[in-house]
C-alpha cells in the first residue's frame, strides 16, 4: 500500500509561522478536537484530515524530533516548530517531486481501502476479459470483495470491464504519461504482475517517496472523478465514504440554531451538555464559510476584542481577555478568532 | 465397492477435480483413513501437499471442512490457493475481518465449504454457536505441533482445542504437521482428545535431493563476502532466510549492487500488496532470488527452487527443516546452506527469550494491569501475558509455563548448534532428532561432513540449467496504454 513517508512532514511547515507538530499528528490521524481543528485552520491544514488514518503516532513524534536534530526544523520554547533554511530547500525539492492535488478526498472517503478496491476491480475485470477463472487474488479484503460481488451481481462482469476501461482511459489521457504508467504499475491481472514502489522508483530513477505520492494522488483523484461524474462504478466508491460523526453533529446543531432554537433549548432537546453544544458550534464555524457569527458575537464584542488582542492571531491566549472574561466567554473568544481567521484568508 | 474400485475412483476424482494424475506420498493414505471415518494424524514433510488431503475430503464428500490455522498469513495463503483452484466457497474468520464482515460471514456460514479459523476465534460464542449449526464433516488442526509446549512453536490458544473439539461434538479430525518428535506427537493426540483408534500417517522428514551444508564464518564481513560468492556460483532460483527484517533489506541492497541477480526482499514489514507483487514476480520467474524472513514461504509452491541459504542460523530444527523444504520440490538436486557466525547464537537466544516474559515482568504485570495493557500494544511478551490471562491462566501457572518454554527453546537452540557443529552425516542427525529409526547411508550429494569443503559444480552436475526468457523486475512496457491493452482484451 502506498503511504505518506516521513520526509513529507516538511511540506507542512513554514519559515514564517511557528506551527505545532502535535496538531498535524492529530489531523492526519483524524483525532479531532475543536482545538485541533482551530489550529488546523490557522495553519491551513484542514484539507489533510485523515491523510494517514493508521499513523504510528509515536513514530511521527520521533520523526519530527529527527527533523529537528537534522536542523530541518527548529523547535521553539512553546513546542511549536519553524522550518529552517535547510528545511526550506528540502521542502522545495519535495514540492517539485509530486503533491496531492485532492487531499480532501481522504477526509471524506477511506482512500486506502479504495486503493485496494481499485486493484481488485482491475484484476477481476482483466482476468474476466481474458476468460480466466483461476487466478491468485491480489486483494485479501473481505469488504472489497463483497462490494464488488454485489455490483457484479447487478451489472455483470462485462459491464465492469467496459466501464472501468472507459473511465481509466478518460482519466489517464489527461495525466502525465509517466504518472499514468506509475498508476498502472500497481495493477495485477492477465499476465500482468504488479511492481513494487521500490522497483518502479529504480526503473524511473526517481525516489520511492515520489512514486508513493504519485500513486496516492492518482488513486484519490481517480475515485473522486468517478464520484463527481456519477460513474456507474460510483456506488462501489461511495460505500467507502467515511462516517464523519463530528461533522454531522456540528451540522445538526447549526441547523437547529438557524431554525431559531436557543442553546438551552438544544441542550434540552439533545440531552447533551452545554459545553458539547458550544463545541459543535465552534466546529461548525470552522467547517462552514457562511456560519452566522452575528448570532453569537455583537459588534461591540468584536470591537472590544479587536482592541485588547494583538494583531497576530497565533499569539492570542484567552488569558489576554483579562478583566473582560466575565463578559467574553471562551466560546465567544474562540469564535472571534475563527471569524478573524476567515476574514484574513478572504482578504 | 472393492479396494481397487475405490482407488480407481479416488484417482479419477483427483484428476478431475485437482488436475493431478498421482497422489503424493501419504495423501491417499490420509484420505482413505478419513473416508473410513477414522480421525487421523498426518506427519508429512513440507511440500507433500498436506492441504490437498482435506480439500479432497471436502470436495469428495461435499461436507463442510473447518480448518484451525495458527497464522494469518498461512490462512490467507491457503484461502487464496483454494480460490485459485476454482473453489469460491471459502472464507477465513480472523482478526482481519471487521465486526460487520464477521457478522455477515457467520450469518451465512453454511454457504461455505471450507472455513478457516484462527484458534482464538473458537472462544467467541457467536462463532461457536454458528459452528454448532453446521454439520461439520471434518475438523482440521493445521500445524498441530503448536499444541505441544515441548515443541518450538507452542501456541497457548491451541491448548483449548481439545475441549472445543468436544463442544463441537467430537467431529472427525485431521491433525496435520510437517514435523513432530514422539513427545510432541503424544501431546497432540492427548490434548486434542483424539480417539484411541486414530490413524497415524507419518513420512520421513528426509529430502534426499537436498544437499546439506553449514559454513562457519569468523565475522559479518566474511559472511557477506561468502554469500555473494555463493550467489555467483549457485544455479537459481533461490531463497535466503534472515532473522532480522533490517538485515534482510540491507543484504537485498548489497546483492543488487554487487551481482546482476534480480532480487527482492520479503518480510512482514511490507504491505500485502508489496508482498503479493514480490511473490508473483518470483513465481513467474521475474526474480532470481528472494531475501526473506520466516514470513515467506507458506503456501508458496514453486517447484524449482535450487537453494535455500540461512544467513542466520534458525532457532530450531523444526523450522529449519520446514524452510529448507521449499527447495527441490521438483525432485532435482538442490542445496541448503547455513552461514553460521558465533553472533547468531546470541541473536537467536535473544529473539527466543524476548518473546517470553521473565519473572520480574510477570510480577510487574500482575501488580499493575495498566502497565500490562499499555505494554501489550508494543511488546510481544506482554501481549502473550494478556492472551494467557484471557484464557484464564493464573500468573503462577504462567511463570511455570514460561520457565518450561525457556528451557525448551534453549534445548532446541542447543540442538541447532549441535547440528551446525556436527562432524558426521547431517542427514542422520536430523533423522535422529525427529525420532526416526531409519539411518541413511552417507554418500555423494548427501551432505557436507563436518567442515570439509564441497564442490557446487559436482553437486549440481546433473541439474539442467533452465534459462527463462521472462522479462525481469520491471513491467515490460513503460507505456500505460500498452499495460491497459495487455490487461483488458478488446472485444
Amino acid at each position: 500500500m502506498s503511504k505518506v513517508s516521513e520526509d513529507n512532514w516538511l511540506l507542512f511547515f513554514s519559515t514564517q509561522q511557528a506551527r505545532r507538530p502535535a496538531v498535524l499528528r492529530q489531523l492526519l490521524s483524524k483525532r479531532l478536537s475543536n482545538s485541533t481543528l482551530f489550529w488546523g485552520m490557522r495553519y491551513q491544514w484542514l484539507a489533510y484530515i485523515n491523510l494517514c488514518p493508521s499513523m504510528d503516532t509515536q513514530a511521527f513524534d520521533q520523526q519530527i524530533k529527527l527533523l529537528c536534530q537534522q536542523k530541518m526544523l527548529l523547535k521553539q520554547d512553546d513546542g511549536t516548530v519553524l522550518l529552517t533554511a535547510d528545511g526550506q530547500a528540502c521542502q522545495a525539492q519535495l514540492q517539485a517531486e509530486h503533491s496531492l492535488a485532492a487531499p480532501q478526498v481522504f477526509a471524506n472517503y477511506r482512500v486506502y481501502d479504495l486503493v485496494k478496491l481499485l486493484r481488485l476491480l482491475v484484476q477481476v475485470a482483466s482476468e474476466a476479459s481474458w476468460k480466466n477463472a483461476r487466478y491468485y487474488v491480489a486483494v485479501d479484503d473481505f469488504e472489497c470483495q463483497a462490494v464488488l460481488k454485489n455490483w457484479v451481481r447487478a451489472h455483470g462482469l462485462r459491464a465492469l470491464k467496459e466501464q472501468l476501461v472507459t473511465e481509466l482511459k478518460k482519466f489517464l489521457a489527461l495525466e502525465d504519461p509517466q504518472d499514468a504508467w506509475i498508476f498502472c504499475s500497481q495493477f495485477a491481472g492477465h499476465e500482468t504482475v504488479p511492481a513494487t514502489t521500490k522497483q518502479v522508483a529504480q526503473a524511473l530513477n526517481i525516489s520511492q517517496r515520489a512514486v508513493e505520492l504519485t500513486l496516492l494522488d492518482l488513486n484519490s483523484r481517480f475515485v473522486l472523478e468517478l464520484i463527481q461524474t456519477n460513474s456507474p462504478l460510483a456506488p462501489m466508491i461511495t460505500h467507502f465514504q467515511s462516517k464523519n460523526a463530528l461533522y454531522q453533529k456540528s451540522q445538526k446543531t447549526l441547523t437547529l440554531i438557524t431554525r431559531g432554537f436557543s442553546i438551552p433549548q438544544i441542550v434540552q432537546r439533545s440531552q447533551l451538555k452545554e459545553s458539547t453544544i458550544l463545541e459543535h458550534l465552534l466546529n461548525a464555524a470552522i467547517f462552514n464559510a457562511d456560519f452566522p457569527f452575528e448570532l453569537f458575537l455583537s459588534n461591540t464584542e468584536r470591537q472590544l476584542l479587536g482592541k485588547i488582542l494583538p494583531a497576530d492571531i497565533d499569539q492570542w491566549q484567552y488569558s489576554m481577555v483579562g478583566e473582560y472574561q466575565a463578559k467574553i466567554s471562551f466560546f465567544k473568544y474562540r469564535l472571534y478568532a475563527i471569524w478573524r481567521t476567515r476574514e484574513q484568508s478572504e482578504r | 465397492m472393492n479396494k481397487v474400485n475405490v482407488e480407481h475412483e479416488l484417482h479419477h476424482f483427483l484428476q478431475q477435480k485437482f488436475g493431478f494424475t498421482e497422489f503424493k506420498a501419504g495423501q491417499e493414505e490420509v484420505i482413505t483413513s478419513l473416508l473410513n471415518n477414522r480421525s487421523t494424524v498426518a506427519i508429512l514433510p513440507t511440500g507433500t501437499g498436506k492441504s490437498l488431503c482435506y480439500q479432497f475430503f471436502g470436495e469428495y464428500t461435499k461436507q463442510p471442512v473447518v480448518i484451525i490455522s495458527p497464522l494469518l498469513s498461512l490462512m490467507q495463503d491457503q484461502v487464496e490457493q483454494l480460490r485459485l483452484q476454482g473453489e469460491k466457497r471459502v472464507v477465513a474468520l480472523n482478526s482481519n475481518l471487521s465486526f460487520q464482515d464477521k457478522r455477515q460471514v457467520l450469518e451465512q456460514l453454511n454457504r461455505y465449504a471450507f472455513i478457516y479459523l484462527a484458534p482464538e476465534m473458537l472462544r467467541n460464542e457467536a462463532v461457536l454457536a454458528a459452528l454448532l449449526q453446521l454439520n461439520i464433516g471434518l475438523l482440521v488442526i493445521d500445524e498441530a505441533h503448536c499444541i505441544s509446549a515441548w515443541g518450538p512453536d507452542f501456541r497457548p490458544d491451541y491448548l483449548q482445542l481439545g475441549q472445543m473439539r468436544h463442544q463441537l461434538g467430537d467431529p472427525l479430525t485431521l491433525a496435520v504437521t510437517a514435523t513432530a518428535t514422539k513427545r510432541v506427537l503424544a501431546d497432540m493426540t492427548k490434548l486434542l482428545r483424539l480417539p484411541a483408534s486414530f490413524k497415524l500417517v507419518q513420512y520421513s522428514v528426509d529430502r534426499p535431493n537436498i544437499f546439506l551444508a553449514t559454513e562457519k564464518l569468523p565475522d559479518e564481513q566474511t559472511k557477506k563476502e561468502r554469500l555473494l560468492s555463493l550467489l555467483k556460483q549457485l544455479p537459481g532460483p533461490g531463497l535466503i532466510y534472515f532473522s532480522s527484517k533490517k538485515q534482510c533489506d540491507e543484504l537485498t541492497e548489497l546483492i543488487q549492487q554487487k551481482t546482476s541477480l534480480h532480487v527482492a526482499a520479503y518480510h512482514a514489514g511490507l504491505s500485502f500488496a508489496e508482498r503479493y507483487a514480490v511473490q508473483q514476480q518470483f513465481l513467474t520467474g521475474q526474480l532470481d532470488l528472494i531475501c526473506a524472513t520466516s514470513a515467506f514461504g507458506m503456501g508458496i509452491n514453486k517447484t524449482d527452487i535450487r537453494y535455500v541459504i540461512h544467513y542466520h542460523m534458525p532457532q530450531d530444527l523444526e523450522n529449519y527443516v520446514q524452510e529448507i523444504g521449499r527447495a527441490g520440490r521438483d525432485g532435482q538436486q538442490s542445496i541448503a546452506i547455513i552461514l553460521f557466525n558465533e553472533n547468531d547464537r546470541f541473536l537467536q537466544k535473544r529473539l527466543a527469550f524476548n518473546s517470553l516474559p521473565n519473572s520480574d515482568e510477570l510480577e510487574l504485570y500482575q501488580q499493575s494491569p495498566a502497565a500490562l495493557k499499555s505494554a501489550s500494544l508494543e511488546s510481544e511478551s506482554a501481549y502473550l501475558v494478556t492472551r494467557y490471562q484471557q484464557m484464564g491462566i493464573s500468573f503462577a501457572d504462567m511463570e511455570q509455563i514460561f520457565t518450561q518454554r525457556r528451557t525448551e527453546k534453549l534445548r532446541a537452540l542447543q540442538q541447532m548448534l549441535a547440528y551446525v557443529n556436527y562432524p558426521d552425516c547431517k542427514r542422520n542427525f536430523i533423522l535422529r532428532y525427529f525420532d526416526e529409526e531409519r539411518v541413511v547411508k552417507h554418500q555423494q550429494n548427501c551432505c557436507q561432513l563436518g567442515e570439509e569443503s564441497y564442490d557446487l559444480q559436482q553437486i549440481f552436475a546433473n541439474v539442467d540449467q533452465v534459462t527463462n526468457n521472462l522479462p525481469k523486475n520491471t513491467p515490460p512496457s513503460r507505456d500505460y496504454r500498452q499495460v491497459l491493452q495487455k490487461l483488458f482484451r478488446d472485444d
